[in-house]
This record gives C-alpha cells, sequence and structure tokens, in this order.
C-alpha cells in the first residue's frame, strides 16, 4: 500500500497540488471567497497601521523633550491648559528651585527652565507680528540659556540664547518653524525682528520641524521663546514654570528620587502630606497614554476584526460547497485506501490556500492604500508597520484553517459507501 | 399567455425560496455573513447613540434644553483675539444686573445668578475636598433640575437674608454623613457653619465633572465667605416651554437696555445658548462615529461577496436547469428576478437574524455599561433596507451570468 510508506511531506506536496487544482478549476468562486478575505485584511491592516502611526508619532513628540529628562509641574497634566478645580490652589514651583536641584542633586546634571506665559496678558491677547504678517496661534515661552541643550531641540538656523542675555533680559528670540513660516515665509528667520506685546525683538534662532505630533501638529513649531531674564521683566506677573531636569547618564531613577525629595524640602511638606508637584518622563508620559488609546484601539481592531471573520465565513461557504460537489470523488479516494487524515489534509491545505492567497493580496493592497492616504491626507500616516503585515498573514491563515476546519471534517468523516452512492 | 407582473414576482421568490431552502448550509453561511455585518454597524449606531444621549441626559441636568446663560464672555470657539477683546469691552455681571434683569422679566424669563468655586466642606472630623460650591437664589430651582430626594431648596426669605443654610450633592452627603440623614446637621464651608436643609438625588456626571458634589447657598452668604465673584452667571428660563425665543429675545433687550446701549453697538455680554452647550457631546460622537462608520461598511461589503459566491454556485449547478427553462419559453428578465429574489432573500433572512442579535446584545451590555441601550424602529428599518440592497448588489453578476446561459450549450451539459 503506497499511502502507508508516503511521508507527510509528499502527502502534503499532493494535497497541495490537488488544492490548486480545485482553486484553478473553479475561478470564479475561488475569486469571490479571496475578495472577502482581502476585504477583511485590508480593514485589519490599514486600522492597525493607522492606530500604530499616531501612537508612534505622538511618542515621538514626547521623546523629543528628552528621554533622560524628568519634568517637574506643579499641577497634574498639560502646561498649557489651565489647572484642574482640584489643583487650583497649588502654588507654581519657582525658576530658582532649578538651581538648588542642580547643586544639591548628585544625579542631576542640569536643570533647565521654561515659564510658560499665557496666551491672554491684562485681557490682551499676545500676537507676534513681522511686518503684515501677524498670528495667534503662538505660544510665549520663557527659556533658561541651557534650554536647547537639555531639551535638545535641533536648531535649522541661528544659535540658543546666552546666559547674559538672560540677566540683561535681551529682546531676543527664537521661533519654531510653523511660526518663522507664518511670519518670514520661507525666508530664514535669524536677523529679522518681530513684535511681541509692543516691543521688538531680534530673532536670533530658528528650530527645526519637530518630528512627532499629533495628526501632523506639534505645538512646539509655534513657540515663541525668549530668555528667562526678559519673561521676569517683561510679564512679571507670570508664573507657570516647568523644570526639566536632566539626569546624569544611567541615573534617572537616582535623580528622580532626589528630585522629589528637594522639592518636597524646598516646598516646606510635612512627612504625611503628599507631593503638590507632579514628576513625569518622556516614559512615563507616554506609557499613561498607552493605557487609554491600548482600549481604544482594541475596540476599533476588534471592529475591524468583523470583516476578517466574514470573510472567514465565506471562505467555509467555497469549502462547504466543494466538499459537497466533490462527495463522489472523495468516496472513491476512500475507498481505494486514502486515509480520513489525507482528505482533511487535503481541504484544509484548499482552505488555507485560499484564505493565504486572500491576505497577501490583502495586505498589498493596505500596503498601497497606505502609501496614498499618506501622500493625500496631510497629518495622516497609514505607514504600514513590518509586524503589522506578518500578522495579517498570519491573521489569513488562522482564519482559513479555523474556517475550513469543519467543511474538511465533514469531507474526512463521509462513509465511503454512501458518498459512492451520491449522485 | 401572459401573467401578471405580481404572479410573477411571487414565482420568482417560491422558486429562489425552494433554491435557497434545497441548499441549506451554504445559504446558512451567506446570511450569516449578512447577520454578522448588519448586528456590527446595528450594534455601533445604538451604542454611539446611546453614549449621546446619556451625556445629553446627564447634560441636561446642568444645562437644560431650554436653557441658557447670560454671561460675560462663552470662550468656546472664538479666536484668541476676539476673547481679549470680549474681556476688555465687556463689564462683569452684578447682583444689580440680575435685580434689573429680574424687575422685567414680564413673567417670560425666571432668572437665578450663579457664583461657583471650589472649597473643603466638613462636618465633625470628616471633609470632602474640593466641593463646588454655588451661590445662588430660589429660583434655580425652577431652572435646573435638581433633584430633591430629602428636605428642600433655599427659600426666596432665606436669599435675601443671607442664611447659612446649605442643599448638599449626594457624594457630599455620604461622604459626610456615611448614611445617616444630613438635614438639620452642620456642615461647615470655609469654615462658616451652615445648616443642611436640603439633599439631593444621585445626578452623575456631565462632561466629564460630577454632579454630585455640588453645595447650593444664598449668593449672600456665598459673597460673605469668598468676596463678590468677578462676574456672575445668570442662569434664565422661559417658564412657558414654547417662549424659549422669546425669552432669549427678552434677556437680550433688558441686558441691552440696562448697559445703555444704543441700537446697532455690538451686545457687551455673551448668551450660552443650548446649542453650543450640547455641541461638544456631540462633535465626540460625530467623530467616534466618523471612524467607526467606514469600518463597519467594510463588514457589510465582505458580507455582500460572501453572498455573491453563495448565489453564483447556485447558478452554476443550474445551469442545465435554467437552459431548459429558457428553451421552453422563460424570459431572460424572468431568470434574472429569480436569481436576484433568490440573493435578496438570503441576505434579508441574514439581516432579520442580525437586528435580533443585536437588540439581544444591546440588552445584555445595557446592566454593565450602564447606558440605556435598544434598537430603534428607523435603526430596524435602514438595517433591513441596507440588507436588502446589499442582496441585490451580491446578486446582480450571478443574475447576469445566468442571463447570458448559452441556452443549447447549457442543454447539452451534463
Amino acid at each position: 500500500m503506497p499511502a502507508r510508506v508516503r511521508t507527510w511531506r509528499s502527502m502534503v506536496r499532493e494535497a497541495a497540488w490537488l488544492a490548486v487544482d480545485s482553486v484553478r478549476s473553479q475561478p470564479a468562486r475561488s475569486f469571490l471567497a479571496i475578495l472577502g478575505i482581502v476585504i477583511g485584511i485590508v480593514t485589519v491592516v490599514l486600522v492597525t497601521a493607522v492606530l500604530a502611526n499616531v501612537r508612534n508619532s505622538v511618542a515621538l513628540l514626547f521623546r523629543e523633550l528628552g528621554t533622560e529628562n524628568i519634568f517637574a509641574f506643579h499641577l497634574t497634566g498639560d502646561p498649557y491648559q489651565p489647572a484642574s478645580e482640584q489643583e487650583a490652589r497649588r502654588k507654581p514651583l519657582k525658576p530658582a528651585f532649578a538651581d538648588e536641584l542642580a547643586r544639591a542633586g548628585s544625579a542631576v546634571r542640569e536643570v533647565a527652565v521654561q515659564v510658560i506665559v499665557p496666551p491672554i496678558v491684562n485681557n490682551r491677547a499676545l500676537t507676534a507680528r513681522a511686518g503684515d504678517n501677524e498670528t495667534d496661534t503662538v505660544l510665549v515661552e520663557g527659556q533658561s540659556a541651557n534650554f536647547f541643550e537639555v531639551a535638545g531641540a535641533e536648531f535649522a538656523a541661528g544659535r540658543p540664547f546666552t546666559d547674559l542675555e538672560s540677566r540683561a533680559a535681551a529682546h531676543v528670540a527664537i521661533v519654531g518653524s510653523s511660526l518663522a513660516r507664518a511670519l518670514y515665509g520661507s525666508a530664514s528667520a535669524v536677523g529679522k525682528s518681530l513684535v511681541l506685546a509692543g516691543e521688538t525683538y531680534v530673532v536670533v534662532g530658528e528650530t527645526a520641524p519637530r518630528k512627532g505630533g499629533f495628526f501632523g501638529e506639534n505645538r512646539q513649531d509655534s513657540v515663541l521663546a525668549i530668555p528667562m531674564g526678559t519673561v521676569a521683566r517683561r510679564f512679571p506677573d507670570v508664573e507657570t514654570t516647568v523644570l526639566y531636569i536632566r539626569s546624569r547618564p544611567g541615573m534617572r531613577q537616582q535623580a528622580w528620587n532626589e528630585t522629589e525629595t528637594i522639592l518636597r524640602r524646598l516646598r516646606r511638606l510635612g512627612p504625611d502630606q503628599e507631593n503638590d508637584f507632579t514628576l513625569s518622563t518622556s516614559e512615563s508620559i507616554i506609557r499613561t497614554l498607552d493605557d487609554i488609546s491600548a482600549r481604544v484601539g482594541l475596540v476599533t481592531i476588534a471592529l475591524a476584526a468583523v470583516s476578517l471573520i466574514i470573510g472567514g465565513i465565506g471562505i467555509a461557504n467555497v469549502m462547504i460547497i466543494s466538499v459537497t460537489e466533490r462527495t463522489r470523488e472523495i468516496g472513491t479516494r476512500l475507498a481505494i485506501g486514502a486515509r480520513r487524515r489525507e482528505v482533511l489534509g487535503q481541504f484544509l491545505i484548499e482552505a488555507a490556500l485560499l484564505s493565504t492567497l486572500g491576505g497577501a493580496a490583502g495586505v498589498l493592497v493596505a500596503l498601497g492604500m497606505g502609501v496614498v492616504l499618506t501622500w493625500f491626507v496631510s497629518g495622516f500616516s497609514a505607514v504600514v508597520p513590518v509586524w503589522a503585515i506578518i500578522a495579517g498573514l498570519a491573521a489569513s491563515l488562522g482564519v482559513g484553517v479555523t474556517a475550513g476546519y469543519w467543511p474538511a471534517s465533514r469531507a474526512a468523516a463521509l462513509d465511503p459507501i454512501e458518498a459512492l452512492r451520491y449522485e | 399567455m401572459r401573467r401578471s407582473g405580481f404572479s410573477s414576482y411571487r414565482e420568482a421568490i417560491g422558486q429562489a425560496a425552494r433554491s435557497a431552502i434545497a441548499n441549506r448550509l451554504r445559504t446558512f453561511l451567506g446570511g450569516l455573513a449578512i447577520a454578522v455585518a448588519v448586528a456590527t454597524i446595528a450594534i455601533v449606531v445604538e451604542g454611539l447613540d446611546g453614549f449621546a444621549r446619556y451625556s445629553r441626559l446627564t447634560s441636561a441636568r446642568a444645562f437644560g434644553s431650554d436653557t441658557f446663560v447670560v454671561t460675560r464672555v462663552v470662550s468656546a470657539n472664538i479666536s484668541r483675539r476676539a476673547l481679549a477683546d470680549k474681556l476688555t469691552r465687556n463689564p462683569a455681571i452684578r447682583r444689580s444686573d440680575v435685580r434689573f434683569l429680574d424687575r422685567f422679566a414680564a413673567g417670560r424669563v425666571v432668572y437665578a445668578p450663579l457664583a461657583q468655586r471650589s472649597a473643603d466642606v466638613t462636618a465633625g472630623n470628616r471633609t470632602y475636598e474640593n466641593a463646588s460650591v454655588g451661590g445662588t437664589s430660589a429660583a434655580l430651582l425652577e431652572i435646573r433640575d435638581l433633584g430633591l430626594e430629602r428636605g428642600r431648596f433655599l427659600s426666596r426669605d432665606e436669599e435675601e437674608r443671607a442664611a447659612q443654610v446649605a442643599v448638599i450633592g449626594a457624594d457630599i452627603a455620604s461622604a459626610l454623613f456615611a448614611g445617616l440623614d444630613p438635614l438639620g446637621k452642620a456642615v461647615r464651608v470655609a469654615g462658616r457653619r451652615f445648616e443642611v436643609i436640603g439633599v439631593q438625588t444621585r445626578q452623575g456626571s456631565a462632561g466629564g465633572a460630577s454632579l454630585d458634589k455640588n453645595v447650593w447657598i444664598p449668593l449672600q452668604a456665598f459673597e460673605r465667605l469668598f468676596g463678590a465673584p468677578e462676574s456672575l452667571q445668570v442662569f434664565a428660563r422661559a417658564p412657558d416651554p414654547a417662549g424659549s425665543a422669546r425669552a432669549e429675545a427678552q434677556a437680550v433687550t433688558t441686558m441691552r437696555a440696562r448697559r445703555q446701549l444704543r441700537p446697532g453697538a455690538a451686545d457687551n455680554f455673551d448668551l450660552l445658548l443650548p446649542e453650543a452647550a450640547r455641541g461638544f457631546v456631540d462633535r465626540i460622537a460625530e467623530r467616534a462615529g466618523a471612524a467607526a462608520a467606514p469600518i463597519s461598511i467594510m463588514a457589510l461589503l465582505a458580507a455582500i461577496v460572501v453572498v455573491t459566491n453563495t448565489t453564483l454556485v447556485s447558478v452554476t449547478q443550474r445551469t442545465r436547469e435554467i437552459g431548459i427553462r429558457r428553451a421552453l419559453g422563460a424570459s431572460r428578465r424572468h431568470i434574472v428576478s429569480e436569481v436576484l429574489a433568490e440573493a435578496s432573500l438570503i441576505a434579508v433572512a441574514g439581516g432579520l437574524v442580525g437586528v435580533i442579535a443585536a437588540q439581544i446584545a444591546l440588552a445584555v451590555a445595557e446592566e454593565p455599561l450602564g447606558l440605556s441601550l435598544s434598537l430603534r424602529v428607523s435603526t430596524v428599518v435602514w438595517s433591513l433596507l441596507a440588507a436588502g440592497s446589499s442582496g441585490i448588489v451580491a446578486g446582480w453578476y450571478p443574475a447576469r451570468r445566468a442571463a447570458r446561459v448559452n441556452v443549447i450549450a447549457a442543454i447539452r451539459l451534463e
């Protein structure tokens, strides 16, 4: 009996040929079954790609603030937003804390200060004007001279502030790339002047566009930075302060602990009082965001997976039809000694073939659509990550085998006598 | 012999049904695909709607659909420059403005001033941190749905003599009095003693802010505690729901008279209308819908492909039968309508099952999610319409193939 001595490899090869034959002999039907899987895979892969891109882009936005930095702020949450009711009575941190942290923290390498000027000061909206161009989408910040070094921003042109400029409250400014485009068009901003709250400033630096963002938006690109000392002089009531604490290499946890201890001492907190400030790192912010986005992502991908399940139903449908049509053939094979396992394998391989073809085509379509979407919709990225391609192919294979199992086991369980009698 | 259109359709549907029933398994799978897709879409639609309705219900407690607010500045949806201009131009709203509004309300509008801030509230050694303390008048009861569980709201007399009385929210009652009856007991707000005269029922949260941590005290008592607020908000409502447009006009005219604005001059106060307050919730639901809609449409598309395949197989297997019937005089149209009927039958049956499954899923999810979810008649109707038209779309290609069957070749087929 040849069936006894055959290796499983030749068995698989034979089953695969049978499957290819069957697919070839029914092109329209196979095409439609594959199309169902294509629709499912395109939906799942594209949705996954969009979610992954939004997430990575947002993560990059925070990493660009320096991965070795610890951010200290008196409120929980976004320094550009007003305080929540619970924290409304917390006092802001003081810029002077920076010196104390740098002096007393052994794991602290450097501390930079960012002072955030609110968009409306004394009932007047802050705008930046250069010639005829004026914009009110501008975030005015005071920065210490070492800010750009600590936060690691790249310059497109020009230079950071000097200590002297900060101490002398010099009227110099560094502009973000969006702000530079709004004020000076495509010309270089460095050396030009701008008017802020009735005072003229000279632009000494322009930062390079940030890579991260939320749907293409990154407010760091709209920042108008002036020296800390200048803010103290021109906007004396502003006290919203963020401290950027840069740790020595590999000592971030220690720097965190030291910062907490020092700030508690500076804020005169008793041993049983809670922190009245919040420390964070780019990682801790990203982790918090991931907790939220994981839930949203799970629901969205589950919704997308419905299409794939329906594609699987399509495969099951074709397989059931195929098994029914070939009842006589299966009966004959079983009667002349084919084993049930072989029949099962034959139909499983046929199902897997259909769905994997669909999966591969779906991934290709998704890649193409991703490129087109990224190209045409600004601020939207749908570049398909490699793991999503692999996951898509694996999912299509899994769906095919699952969907094919029931028809295949029906085929394998046929009674050869009954099957031969089938008309 | 010419048959009437109706009996011809009935026959087509009968044939289609027989064909569908004869091939139970594939009919089942085709219908299942549609059922899954329709159920998904219906659940997404009703889920989003349920969420939007829940948010509207809770925000209606804070801001009823016929309530509006006269305020110094509404800051939403305007540019930074325009906001700064308004802040400079619009004077603060004070108690005297509210008295003026009241005097010329002419029974068409009810006004209640409101000043709010957060403060700790204590009773004995228990503290509730950051309660939302609101200074207001007795009229607020006629404007907002305050849901008093026990006791009563502030009275006009208490308001006038700045009585030290308070109505407290459910969270505060349970945190400070833990099961005891708070009525008649004392709470301290910013160190001063207030007698509890009313307790609110649980209200839920609106736009992420809890409505159960309110402490309502007379406005004059509030001003004694915290000083006069920078500007008051004036909540307003027409006692007759049909008169809300007239009430808004009345409020604007009265305020303009109070501020002695000349005709043509811009208002130096803002009106916060219910549409603007509701916009936020609707925008969120809209965005979620914008993402969910194309994804669930893809499911329907995949299901259409499955039904197409089912019908195509049915046509292929009956090629001989179709050929013979064509030879015996059946028209192309007849064959086409029969195939379309088969596809639609599968799809509509699937749609029906999907709608029922969606209803069951929603009923099961209702309790743990705390939303009120159910299928609206309109959803059922358009779900079935969507299923039916999916059937037509799915049947189109197989029907064309059936109509083009070569009669001679089909009969020769073995």
